[in-house]
């Protein structure tokens, strides 16, 4: 993974294995935009985001090409260290009920929804590793053609209202 | 040009070779890209900015109309969704009565409004009298 700030608000990402190569994601913090360019600087994709999935967004692409702790996503949602979360996380899985785990990473999983249906459009796939974090990988092409076929149905839709 | 969903203006000689503007009608978000990069961390965005509805229903005519002016009646046709010959017809009318200013109201606040960011992505929004709108770069060397 490869981070460069060219401003203050651009940051941009190449992604290698998750992306065609060349292509990059930048994200705009101050508009809240990704958007996905090719090596030609064409335009692929484009989409805005909300305030908590920016945040979420830009931690599990630090991550990359590894996966994202649960302890840092949680820290990224409830602005609390990372340090404290491990912590919290830790004695929930001490505590032996996954309940409680599942508890605490309530806030987190609804998000990573919000941020999966977004990223997916990018070709990008968010996957769960039960009570360890989230790792971004490549959307399998089967996937993807089901994703761009209900893209195409809602552009369809649009353009019948 | 329309690439996908993204509507592609080259603005030559307002912009450097290669560089060009993107418009993605469905979040409403211009984009000044370059003309590729080299280098995988080299932003090809140079800049960005978001409009509203209205904004971009002037906006869009006069970025096609380049390196045209964009006349006034197209303009105050695409902010009151209105016929164009109908919009020419009560411009006309409205300079002989001297009430010009008043029809064209909303079409001069919304693209004043939109200046800021206009320039922000290195374009000047020019008033001609009495008869349109026109780009320029936004350091004032139209080239």
């Amino acid at each position: 993974m490869s981070r460069e700030n060219n401003t203050s608000r651009f940051q941009v990402y190449s992604l290698s294995g998750l992306l065609p190569q060349g292509d990059t994601l930048v994200l705009n913090h101050a508009l809240r935009v990704l958007t996905q360019v090719t090596a030609h600087g064409d335009l692929v994709e484009q989409c805005r985001l909300s305030p908590d999935t920016v945040e979420m967004l830009e931690v599990l692409l630090a991550a990359v090409p590894r996966y994202c702790s649960d302890a840092v996503l949680l820290a990224a949602k409830t602005g609390e260290s990372e340090e404290r979360c491990a912590q919290q996380l830790r004695w929930a899985k001490e505590a032996g009920d996954p309940l409680v785990y599942d508890t605490l990473m309530r806030p987190v999983r609804g998000t990573i929804s919000r941020l999966r249906e977004r990223l997916q459009r990018f070709r990008i796939d968010l996957r769960a590793l039960i009570g360890t974090g989230y790792l971004l990988i490549a959307l399998s092409p089967a996937m993807a053609r089901i994703t761009q076929e209900d893209k195409n149905h809602d552009e369809e839709e649009d353009q019948e209202l | 040009m329309s690439k996908g969903r993204f509507r592609v203006y080259p603005l030559e000689g307002l912009y450097p070779e290669g560089e060009r503007l993107v418009l993605d009608p469905q979040e409403r978000i211009l984009t000044r890209l370059a003309s590729g990069h080299k280098d995988e961390q080299q932003c090809a965005i140079i800049e960005q900015a978001r409009f509203t509805e209205m904004q971009l229903y002037l906006l869009d005519p006069l970025l096609a109309a380049y390196p045209d002016y964009c006349p006034l009646e197209m303009l105050l046709a695409a902010h009151r969704n209105e016929n164009v010959e109908r919009c020419r017809a009560r411009l006309n009318q409205a300079f002989e009565a001297g009430t010009a200013s008043q029809v064209l109201r909303g079409v001069y606040l919304i693209l004043t409004a939109c200046r800021p960011k206009m320039r922000a992505l290195g374009l000047e929004t020019r008033y001609i009298t009495e008869t349109g709108y026109m780009l320029f770069a936004a350091n004032g060397q139209h080239r």
